[in-house]
């Protein structure tokens, strides 16, 4: 029987450099190419992955290094907001040079408007404070954290519709406590179970997944599927184009809508 | 539209959207590396 391989960096560069592309595909197709709507559908499910990939990232790199806490959340707002800041620039250049009145647009539409995809800058940040918060200064196992971190994205996503926020901007936010979970638990997973159980979890998933159910589990399903997966593909290394398309993921998402 | 205009569309903002991202990539690269270097 075959051992599960790792989730490690070779495939997480994979999905990195594949769900930018897939997300822009996608807002190709909702300007009217129907030529790629069936790519364009995945959209949704890449956005539930950005969101796991995260959660796993976070969990599994303080479960290996206790250190990674520290100084943790200057390093990772940095590495989110420096793209931001420049995109935002480079919008607001784009939109003075098609003449559009940018302090009416600040003020009928906010900041939010100005860089199309910013919600997921925003949303990650709070999370991003939520988990800092809670491994820096709760003295507990790390389950324990795991739940409370959880608890606290959950919290934002029951908040969020009250306090005005549109549904995309919190309804895929439940993938993020998934990747935590399968964080915490990828010892076990992967000493407990073989390549078939997984496959088999997998195409279970993804029954399901295709199923349409709505939203108030697809955020939950999807990443799952895609964990499964994962664990029954073996490792390799990643060609160089990989290896340059994950390195610009976040730009790639971040700047789409001036090509767009 | 045509399936060929179409993907000729997502050849060409892809291409300009990976063009964009690698120059914000490579110049945050840069600040970053001065600064690293200006800290000594």
């Amino acid at each position: 029987m075959q051992p599960l391989s790792p989730y490690d960096k070779p495939k997480v560069n994979v999905l990195k450099a594949i769900l930018p592309i897939i997300i822009i595909i996608h807002h190709i197709a909702n300007e009217g190419f129907e030529g790629v709507r069936h790519i364009g559908m995945l959209g949704n499910f890449a956005m539930y992955l950005f969101f796991a990939m995260s959660g796993y990232g976070l969990t599994i790199s303080y479960i290996e290094n206790r250190q990674y806490i520290n100084g943790f959340l200057k390093k990772s707002l940095t590495k989110l907001f420096a793209p931001y800041f420049v995109a935002l620039a480079a919008f607001v250049v784009y939109r003075h040079f098609h003449g559009v009145d940018q302090v009416a647009l600040f003020q009928e539409k906010g900041l939010w408007f100005f860089v199309p995809t910013s919600w997921y800058i925003y949303v990650l940040s709070y999370f991003y404070i939520f988990f800092f918060v809670v491994f820096r200064y709760v003295k507990s196992t790390v389950t324990v954290k795991v739940v409370l971190t959880c608890a606290l994205v959950v919290g934002y996503v029951v908040v969020a519709p009250h306090i005005g926020i549109e549904p995309w901007r919190y309804n895929r936010c439940p993938a993020f406590c998934v990747g935590m979970i399968f964080a915490l638990f990828d010892s076990q997973i992967r000493t407990r179970f073989v390549r078939w159980q997984a496959l088999a979890a997998f195409f279970i998933l993804l029954a399901v997944t295709i199923y349409p159910h709505g939203h108030i589990i697809k955020p939950l399903i999807t990443p799952a599927t895609i964990f499964c997966l994962m664990y029954c593909l073996p490792s390799s290394d990643n060609s160089a184009i990989v290896k340059f398309l994950s390195s610009i993921s976040l730009e790639m998402f971040i700047i789409q809508f001036i090509p767009i | 539209m045509g399936v060929r205009n179409t993907f000729a569309v997502v050849g060409v903002v892809l291409l300009m959207d990976i063009a964009i991202a690698y120059l914000i990539h490579i110049s945050l690269k840069r600040v970053r590396l001065l600064r690293v270097k200006a800290q000594g």
